[in-house]
């Protein structure tokens, strides 16, 4: 488990120092409890099992994945704001894992998140200012006009005009409420910023003025980001690594132009023909892989590989055997990790006559759906 | 023809436009794209088309679904039409189906009502339906309640219930914004294969310009309630006339956008209560011209008859020519790589200031 990717990469004990982060085996289970006054435990939500990555300083690690595999609750483990099941966190050399909150706190002003939805991460009741102010008043940094002044220049690092500190969130439109979010992350000059969805409630013209934003502080201020988005293009646009989570796992890590190029797992080449092209022609022309079925149930994950049950090219040893994050092939760089036994080469296509197990789903009909895009 | 949409407008009680000017038409088969930012009219317009429209607000303008005349008709004589001959997807499926109804009786419903099934014929002919949507098991899903099934799943059904009767046309209000990609590509699969099978208008209303690009053979983009432009898919995503339209395509990050900044639309959508003079979307745009400020450009065609703009702009403006280099730069006294550095300041601002800046 250990044998992340980055680990095995040449010269890794040089660049030690620039590991901001490194997570080892981390594991969330959340029990489930049924009984009135007696409440006993029936079951465990695998949200996250076992994953190991590292986090370079300066680096943006985009993290992608579907609706429930695991991406959010590996981000607040990072944050501290779940403690852990199993695995280490070590931030800067130090381990953090479940920290007593005294011990945690200096670590908090180092990391920070910015949330999803800009109407449900701000208190409709609280002006702006004292709303980005607040990172200075729980830490004890600045008071009265001192932090006043401070507030005031996040505003206008983040591109909000500062005579606003004093209105309320309701008075601001849903890309500048991103900002006052942004502002917020920002107050205490964190070392890492983990980024769950922020520009998904956008509309699309608004996204490219807060992804701009994002690059650009990133510049400035020698931020560290985690990017979790489901959309794909914009995470491909924002990071220099990415990993694709599924059931709680990593299933694929690599720099992003390996990834979106040479995809090795079957879901993520599976997820990147799922992602709606905007170009008329190209979406004609590119052949779409229609998963199966839905994600499966992370309280009874499947054995052996989680993907089995709806990969195309599953076999009899992806339901015994669970695969490691390893460069697959020769001419893969060691920073391209796939957890595969049987990863995709290049131009290979992807049909569902190459599995020799039974899919999920509802039989020979739908297994034959290898759509063409468009069409 | 299935629809024929004239001038239809949507006027909020105190006379305020909301939706003006569109005006379209549909024949079966055809597929139209409404595509726009949330507040730009796209989601009013099709409420306006069934006769959906919330308390207070009037249509105005003409919509003959099937040649029945929508607006203004009494609610008696649109029920038959709904679920009927037009049915309309939702965007979340969670809040379109009923929580405490089972989902068999929520796609029995148009079946009982229109085709008047009772019985073993109704159970067959529900059982039928979700079997359509590639829906495992549908005996069990007849059986569930919302809750007990994904959001795919949901998505399924409410397809599955808008398909029933077989509309003629039907009608996508972001069906599949709420839904993963891969879920997404399933959904936009089987509204295709539905609407090959049975000859379907589709009018799929969205503002990712992907699902567009997939699904669309004419595609409307509406701005500040009015539509601004009208064309085939490849002639918008290629050769687009207006500035909006261009700036949408150019704020999506493509292959050729790494490394580098993305080029947003400066500022922010107006409020539909206090539109800006002329052309709504002027104070962001990167080719203002003085005319722009006082006059509202009229829907016109450019070019091609079936390429509709509205925009002061010459018809070649926005190809990659040195004559549209030298236009920008005359017209907006700023190049467009400064616009998207000015990003930040202008959204704060709000539009007057805007406006006073591009104009200094």
């Amino acid at each position: 488990m250990t044998a992340t990717a980055t680990n095995t990469e040449p010269g890794a004990a040089e660049v030690a120092g620039d590991v901001l982060l490194e997570v080892d085996d981390l594991a969330k289970y959340f029990p489930i409890k049924q009984g009135i006054i007696f409440q006993r435990e029936v079951g465990r939500v695998h949200a996250v099992d076992g994953v190991s990555l590292q986090l370079r300083r300066g680096e943006t690690l985009g993290l992608v994945g579907e609706t429930g595999c695991g991406k959010s609750t590996l981000a607040r483990l990072i944050a501290g704001l779940y403690p852990s099941t199993r695995g280490s966190i070590r931030f800067e050399g130090q381990d953090i894992t479940n920290l007593s909150p005294g011990k945690m706190r200096p670590f908090r002003r180092e990391i920070q998140m910015i949330f999803q939805d800009p109407y449900g991460s701000l208190n409709p009741r609280r002006r702006v200012g004292s709303i980005i102010g607040d990172p200075f008043a729980i830490h004890g940094v600045a008071d009265g006009a001192e932090r006043r002044t401070k507030v005031q220049e996040l505003m206008e690092v983040v591109g909000l005009n500062p005579e606003h500190f004093n209105r309320f969130p309701a008075e601001f439109s849903g890309g500048q409420r991103q900002r006052i979010g942004v502002a917020r992350a920002l107050a205490l000059r964190p070392k890492l910023i983990i980024c769950d969805e922020p520009v998904s409630a956008l509309d699309v013209s608004i996204q490219a003025q807060v992804v701009n934003l994002l690059e650009d502080l990133q510049r400035e201020f020698n931020l560290t980001y985690i990017f979790i988005a489901h959309d794909l293009s914009i995470v491909r646009h924002v990071s220099d690594r990415v990993a694709v989570m599924y059931l709680g796992r990593l299933a694929e890590v690599a720099t992003a132009a390996d990834l979106y190029d040479r995809p090795r797992h079957p879901y993520t080449k599976a997820l990147l023909s799922a992602v709606p092209e905007p170009d008329p022609d190209r979406a004609q022309a590119r052949q779409r892989i229609i998963l199966i079925g839905d994600v499966p149930s992370p309280i009874n994950p499947p054995a052996g590989c989680r993907f089995h049950p709806r990969c195309p090219k599953a076999q009899q040893d992806c339901t015994e055997q669970m695969p490691e994050l390893t460069a697959t092939f020769e001419d893969d760089p060691a920073t391209h990790g796939t957890a595969c036994l049987h990863p995709v080469a290049d131009d290979e296509a992807l049909t569902y006559e190459q599995a020799s197990i039974e899919q999920d789903g509802t039989g020979a009909e739908v297994s034959a759906v290898l759509g063409h895009g468009g069409g | 023809m299935i629809l024929d949409v004239q001038n239809l407008g949507v006027t909020a009680r105190d006379g305020s436009p909301l939706v003006s000017d569109v005006s379209f038409r549909l024949e079966p088969g055809e597929r139209l794209s409404l595509i726009g930012e949330s507040g730009s009219g796209k989601s009013l317009t099709s409420f306006a088309i069934t006769g959906l429209l919330p308390d207070g607000l009037t249509a105005t303008g003409s919509v003959e679904l099937a040649n029945v005349q929508v607006v203004g008709a009494k609610e008696r004589a649109l029920v038959p039409l709904r679920g009927r001959t037009a049915s309309t997807v939702f965007q979340e499926p969670l809040t379109a189906l009923d929580p405490l109804m089972r989902l068999g009786a929520q796609v029995a419903e148009p079946l009982r009502r229109h085709l008047g099934l009772r019985g073993a014929a109704l159970r067959d002919a529900v059982h039928a339906a979700l079997e359509e949507v590639r829906l495992p098991d549908p005996e069990r899903i007849a059986r569930a309640y919302p809750h007990e099934i994904s959001g795919g799943q949901r998505q399924r059904v409410a397809i599955a219930a808008a398909l029933a009767c077989r509309p003629q046309l039907l009608i996508a209000d972001e069906p599949t914004t709420a839904l993963d990609v891969t879920v997404q590509a399933q959904i936009l699969d089987l509204i295709q294969r539905l609407q090959r099978e049975f000859e379907t208008a589709v009018i799929m209303i969205t503002h990712d310009l992907g699902v567009v690009a997939e699904l669309a053979d004419q595609v409307l983009v509406m701005y500040a309630g009015k539509p601004v432009e009208v064309a085939d898919s490849r002639t918008i995503y290629y050769g687009p006339h207006h500035p909006y339209t261009k700036g949408l395509i150019e704020s999506i990050p493509s292959a050729s956008s790494i490394g580098h900044q993305l080029r947003p639309i400066t500022g922010q959508p107006p409020s539909l209560i206090n539109l800006p003079r002329g052309c709504s979307f002027h104070p962001r745009c990167p080719y203002v011209m003085p005319q722009c400020r006082s006059d509202i450009p009229p829907l016109e065609p450019i070019g091609a008859a079936e390429h509709l703009s509205a925009c002061f702009l010459p018809e070649t403006a926005l190809g990659f020519s040195e004559e549209s280099e030298r236009l920008r730069g005359a017209a907006a006294g700023v190049p467009l790589a400064g616009a998207s550095a000015g990003a930040a300041d202008a959204e704060t601002t709000n539009s007057p200031s805007a406006t006073g800046r591009a104009s200094a």
